[in-house]
């Protein structure tokens, strides 16, 4: 089943990694949102099982956070950084999109 | 007068839509009295020049105006309503008065232009004190806010259906100092003024309109119209153009996948968009295409945030999640087309500079914002997205009048003009001119030259520019005698190449008694400016290439020069790298610029220096004739014995005016040296005004100093007269004949 993980807003040259049930999936020592679209990556993961548990770490800043995600159809996993520097976590059932 | 009459018009219009504002009348409202429209832009400008009527200390300060008596009420003649002067410097100032018509923000705001590159920017936010009149304190001040201490405004309107006798009076006050009162004639229902080209993709359709009830979801009180997006922008307050003829794009030019990645649009952008410059300007182009790169889930992109100027491109993806409507959706057809409106008003806002709605607050290492804003997840705003808010796309629609929101609104009417205006970076670099008052059709043209085939300079050398300037309209003009050396009339800027350009600042500014003089179609007028020295330190020192431009401040418009790029050579070899270090100092600025002092003595030390140790330089030219000058004739000055630096007038300190003797036979071979031998490379250094001054200089002090010329009466009328037409030959011929003739004499040293 796809599991879609978009690393959105408030990334500022991040060094990111994100894993599903452990294995990493996304690694980026340099990530930044681009501030006209609030995007910064993106990838999409085929899971076997339900629910996965997604890990982003920014070892940087020092956070880390994770989210236990129902993947029992297509799911779309938004994260972002708040300026208080937490992660925000928004679910989906459609593709995000971008403007 | 048409377009006045077009104005009026929609000034009625405009008057009878306020009165039901969001309702569509069954029968025409016409409100009595007729209420006018004042909200938009008001200007006034005037030449810089203050009246002199004699030479004096200039005045640094605002003047100070007549104060109403205590207690007194102000009447039609009230003393403060006496016009004042801008501030010294200031040529032309704006008001953006922001109070009625579509959404208004109860808001006015200004821009005061300077002579010398400088800018102030001030918001009030208002109240109505009475019938056509407010008032409000000033909460916002960008530029050379020193210059403008005000804190509050009063503006009161003559409403007419004349826009040519509409007019704001603007009174400033607080602040700790006097009142400025400002009459500004009405020019623009709109605040500011921006064009747009629309550009597509092969095969691809822009949408540039809707019908506002094409989609059942809407609010129940939106008016059905036809909007565009020129029309959406109006609302804000933009004089909307349109540029260049629509054209169609090649999907060639997105390479073989069809798919246009940022790239590829900038390079479209620079080749198809019929306005495109590398520069700031009110113009913007949008692109209609198929996909991006990023695939379905990117709807548009403002995405020239590439190069120096960014915001200026922006672009609209038909074939993305914005043509797919929600399942079950009662028009698909016409969602699809509101989204791709409300898409390409959004991107376009990007250009404008705006933010997402819920970005307002952000990181400081993103930037900063230009005030303090919070942010508008909720927004019913061109700028947020319809999925996010709560209830989705249906609630958002359900509710969106098709507008920004009142903190957007303030942002593109008011804010400070680099903050918004599309490829603006930072102020004055890359583009120097931009906010000159040029004519389309100059009657004056302004030239900058060096006397030399190749604008190439030595290391050391001074430049001096010879400012040419001709009347090439078909009438004659009447100019200011002195209007070249009036460097208080200039903005002169020098930009060493990659690097922030400079405004240039003379160390004096010159009164003249102001004499017209008339200039015939085809003729010139010309004068030196010594440019390399400033108030501002040595603009032009470091080897390299540099830009110099400048914009003549007319009364009604900017003459505005050329560019003319000057290169200053690398160092000869150590020597001249070592002096440069005392060279290059304020001293010899001030000695250069002023043509000589008798008190700055390691600034005269270093050109005695350089005059000896570099003779055969052109910068010897310069230190010689900067040595010399003091040295020809009697000079005063200023003794203050040993009080000197202590807080006591002269006359207390017990200061007196020493003469200096003059060492006349020093000051002969200074002058020889620099303005006789070597004339060629005299006169290109020096600038041909200057040698010819510099040569009369040499002249006088000769006849002033024992020389005697035996001359027949005819000889001395015809020699005059080809000295007043600046025959160089005869005046060296002249000074060589004085010269030879006081060999045979006794030496005139005193």
């Amino acid at each position: 089943m796809l599991l879609h993980v978009a690393l959105q807003e408030g990334f500022h040259h991040d060094e990111v990694r994100v894993s599903v049930d452990a294995r990493e999936v996304l690694v980026s020592a340099d990530l930044t949102t681009r501030r006209q679209t609030g995007y910064a990556a993106a990838v999409e993961v085929d899971v076997a099982h339900t629910p996965v548990v997604v890990e982003v770490v920014l070892s940087k800043r020092g956070v880390a956070d994770s989210q236990s995600v129902s993947v029992d159809r297509p799911t779309y996993l938004g994260v972002s950084l708040t300026t208080e520097g937490n992660l925000t976590w928004k679910t989906s059932y459609e593709p995000f999109g971008y403007l | 007068m048409k377009e006045q009459d077009q104005i009026d018009q929609e000034y009625r219009v405009e008057a009878a839509e306020i009165a039901r504002p969001g309702i569509e009348p069954l029968i025409p409202i016409i409100p009595w009295p007729p209420r006018l429209r004042v909200s938009g832009l008001y200007a006034a400008s005037r030449i810089v020049t203050p009246a002199i009527p004699a030479p004096g200390p200039l005045p640094i300060q605002p003047v100070p105006v007549a104060q109403p008596m205590p207690g007194m009420a102000p009447t039609a003649a009230a003393p403060w309503q006496i016009e004042e002067l801008l501030p010294w410097g200031f040529l032309r100032e704006e008001l953006r008065l922001d109070v009625d018509g579509r959404y208004p923000q109860m808001m006015a705001s200004g821009t005061l232009y300077g002579v010398l590159a400088k800018r102030v920017h001030w918001i009030a936010r208002l109240t109505a004190s009475g019938p056509n009149a407010w008032t409000g304190s000033i909460w916002f001040k960008d530029g050379d806010v020193a210059s403008f201490p005000y804190t509050m405004v009063e503006i009161t309107t003559t409403a007419t259906f004349l826009s040519s006798q509409r007019k704001a009076v603007v009174r400033f006050s607080g602040g700790g100092t006097s009142v400025r009162t400002r009459t500004l004639a009405f020019k623009s229902p709109y605040f500011r003024q921006v064009e747009f080209e629309f550009d597509c993709a092969t095969g691809v359709t822009a949408t540039t309109h809707i019908g506002t009830h094409d989609h059942p979801n809407r609010p129940a009180t939106l008016p059905g119209e036809t909007l565009t997006i020129e029309e959406v922008y109006r609302r804000v307050g933009f004089d909307v153009r349109k540029s260049g003829s629509d054209s169609i794009v090649p999907i060639g030019d997105a390479g073989t996948n069809a798919r246009w990645s940022d790239n590829e649009m900038h390079d479209a952008m620079q080749v198809y968009w019929s306005r495109f410059a590398g520069k700031a300007q009110w113009s913007l182009w949008v692109f209609f295409a198929r996909l991006h790169e990023q695939g379905t889930s990117l709807g548009g992109i403002m995405f020239d945030d590439i190069g120096p100027n960014h915001r200026q491109g922006t672009a609209i993806f038909n074939e993305s999640f914005i043509s797919t409507a929600p399942t079950g959706d009662a028009n698909p057809v016409a969602w699809a087309k509101r989204m791709r409106f409300w898409t390409a008003c959004h991107e376009m806002g990007h250009a404008f500079n705006l933010a997402h709605s819920w970005q307002k607050q952000h990181p400081p290492d993103w930037g900063t914002p230009w005030i303090p804003l919070a942010n508008e997840p909720e927004a019913r705003s061109f700028m947020n997205y319809p999925y996010n808010v709560s209830g989705g796309q249906t609630a958002f629609f359900s509710d969106f009048a098709f507008r920004f929101s009142d903190n957007e609104l303030i942002f593109m009417r008011h804010a400070p003009e680099r903050f918004v205006q599309m490829g603006n970076a930072d102020w004055f670099d890359h583009h120097g001119f931009e906010q000159a008052s040029a004519s389309p059709e100059p009657a004056l043209k302004l030239n900058l030259r060096v006397d030399r085939a190749q604008a190439t300079y030595q290391f050391l050398e001074p430049v001096v520019l010879e400012l040419k300037l001709t009347n090439i309209g078909p009438r004659p003009m009447v100019l200011e005698k002195e209007l070249l050396s009036m460097t208080d009339h200039m903005t002169v800027i020098v930009k060493k190449r990659d690097k922030p350009a400079r405004q240039y600042l003379p160390f004096a500014r010159y009164c003249h008694d102001m004499q017209a003089q008339v200039v015939m179609p085809g003729e010139f007028v010309t004068d030196s400016l010594f440019i390399s020295v400033g108030r501002n330190g040595w603009d032009i020192a470091e080897p390299g290439y540099y830009t110099i431009q400048i914009a003549l401040h007319m009364e009604t418009e900017d003459i505005v020069s050329e560019a003319l790029t000057i290169r200053v050579a690398p160092p000869r070899g150590y020597d001249e790298e070592f002096i440069a270090q005392d060279f290059f100092s304020d001293d010899v600025g001030r000695i250069l610029n002023f043509d000589g002092s008798a008190i700055l003595r390691r600034g005269n030390d270093t050109l005695r220096e350089v005059s000896e140790r570099f003779g055969d330089r052109a910068v010897a030219n310069h230190a010689r004739v900067a040595l010399a000058a003091p040295l020809a004739r009697d000079y005063k000055v200023l003794d203050m014995g040993d009080r000197m630096g202590e807080m006591a007038s002269a006359k207390e300190a017990g200061g007196r005016l020493r003469r200096a003797a003059p060492r006349i036979e020093e000051a002969r071979q200074l002058y020889t040296s620099a303005l006789l031998e070597k004339k060629d490379q005299a006169i290109a250094t020096l600038g041909r005004t200057d040698y010819e001054y510099y040569l009369g200089r040499f002249r006088e002090s000769l006849m002033e100093h024992g020389a005697v010329l035996k001359k027949e009466p005819r000889d001395v009328k015809r020699d005059a007269k080809r000295e007043k037409n600046g025959d160089i030959e005869h005046t060296m011929r002249v000074i060589k004949e004085t010269l030879s003739s006081l060999k045979d004499q006794e030496p005139v040293s005193r």
